[in-house]
């Protein structure tokens, strides 16, 4: 599983240990990439930073999710595949 | 779930609490500095120093309250208001409706450039007009709601919607001129290459639906907000305090109303020159420019400054070109500061 992490020059560090966290808790396997050149932010069709996306799915744009969320939302995507 | 509301409504009454001793606090303050400088102190009613202290005791705080209120009420509203709301707001509209809306967009939206220009972006590549998110990008940093609390605050509801009249207008006119220059030739060609493939102008989208939003998250939104922007610009906040205390109790009335006042026509163009390399957020210049204006600056002078300031800043203008050739920032530059002036002139004119 590909979990990429979307960061802005504001910073955003916080969200980069809240991803980390949440894929320990949810005990998956799962790579986390941090994108921050933000051509390559546009191009993935991110509009506001942080954001968050698990395979395909943008599961937060703009904000920072919940720890409880991003953990269900992991195992969630790793029973669909 | 019982527990969850209690939690919500003991948050509601802490915010109902905290927002009327502010509001208390804050009615008190001019009465409070002047206790505290002339009487607690002693100076003198014509010092110079006791009228700067006297500024800064009353303005910071003020200052302070009125970002934090404002900062919290906008950092809920924008938890409506996603990127990709906006952008379905933005599309499909007539042009002159579509630029209307995208100059609105411009006053909840964070006026850092790092977040103005990947909206500017994903506005574009979804097919909304180039004129349109330009109209967008000169809103954004001028009409926001930081800026309008701070002129609300300080010289009341006439002058902060003037302004915001003012700037919006500016931003759809500037959206309306360049959508006339064919802005398309302008951009750089990966952003060019990203619209060849979209052409349907498709865009991706946040997918909440397993988590919707609940009150409680977007309260901690707004509390997030407040702590962002404080972190922030709280540096801005005081060096522009203390600026605005030293020209306050320094500066001599007869240069600012010889130099500043309304019969002198120049300084409109040359506030605006001298404000477009400078960079600050407006909660950084609005105490500067109210001492200027006490002092007998004129109100359209020091806001086509303050304008100018805010509006252009070079590390946006670096950013926008990665995503557009130099002719359009030109163009962009050029607009805005024209923009401030003719404000500025209206300004002087009407008040």
């Amino acid at each position: 599983m590909i979990v990429k992490v979307y960061l802005s020059c504001c910073g955003g560090d916080k969200v980069v240990d809240l991803v980390k966290e949440a894929v320990r808790l949810s005990g998956i396997s799962a790579a986390i990439e941090t994108v921050t050149d933000f051509k390559e932010v546009a191009k993935d069709g991110i509009m506001s930073t942080p954001a968050i996306k698990i395979n395909d799915r943008i599961v937060a744009s703009g904000r920072m999710p919940k720890l409880q969320d991003l953990v269900t939302l992991l195992s969630k995507a790793a029973e669909d595949k | 779930m019982s527990g969850e509301n209690t939690g919500l409504n003991l948050k509601s009454f802490r915010i109902i609490l905290y927002g009327l001793l502010w509001y208390l606090i804050y009615i008190q303050l001019d009465y409070f500095s002047n206790w505290f400088t002339y009487e607690f102190i002693g100076f003198a009613q014509e010092s110079h120093l006791g009228g700067a202290i006297a500024f800064f005791i009353a303005d910071a705080p003020k200052v302070l309250i009125l970002l934090v209120v404002i900062t919290f009420i906008v950092g809920i509203i924008r938890t409506f208001l996603s990127p990709e709301r906006i952008r379905t707001l933005l599309s499909g509209k007539g042009e002159l409706a579509g630029n209307i809306l995208a100059a609105l967009a411009g006053i909840p939206t964070p006026f850092c450039s790092c977040s103005a220009i990947p909206l500017f972006l994903g506005f574009v590549q979804s097919g909304i007009p180039i004129g349109v998110a330009m109209a967008f990008l000169i809103s954004c940093p001028v009409v926001n709601e930081v800026a309008l609390a701070l002129l609300f605050g300080i010289y009341g509801w006439k002058v902060a919607g003037l302004y915001a009249l003012l700037g919006m207008a500016k931003a759809v006119v500037g959206g309306l001129v360049i959508a006339r220059l064919h802005p398309e030739r302008f951009l750089e060609e990966w952003v060019a290459r990203l619209l060849d493939n979209n052409p349907k102008g498709e865009a991706s989208k946040e997918d909440t639906g397993l988590f919707p939003l609940t009150w409680e998250d977007r309260i901690a939104d707004g509390t997030q907000a407040v702590r962002e922007i404080l972190a922030g610009v709280w540096h801005y906040l005081v060096g522009g305090i203390a600026l605005g205390a030293m020209i306050y109790g320094y500066m001599p009335v007869e240069f600012v109303s010889q130099y500043m006042g309304k019969e002198t026509w120049w300084n409109v163009p040359l506030a605006v020159l001298l404000g477009i390399p400078l960079y600050a957020s407006a909660v950084g210049v609005i105490p500067i420019i109210q001492a200027f204006i006490i002092k007998g600056a004129a109100l359209g002078t020091t806001l086509a400054f303050m304008m100018s300031v805010i509006g252009i800043s070079i590390p946006e203008l670096l950013m926008l070109r990665k995503v557009v050739k130099l002719p359009l920032i030109k163009i962009f530059v050029g607009i805005v500061a024209l923009g401030s002036v003719v404000v500025g002139y209206i300004f002087n004119i009407l008040i």
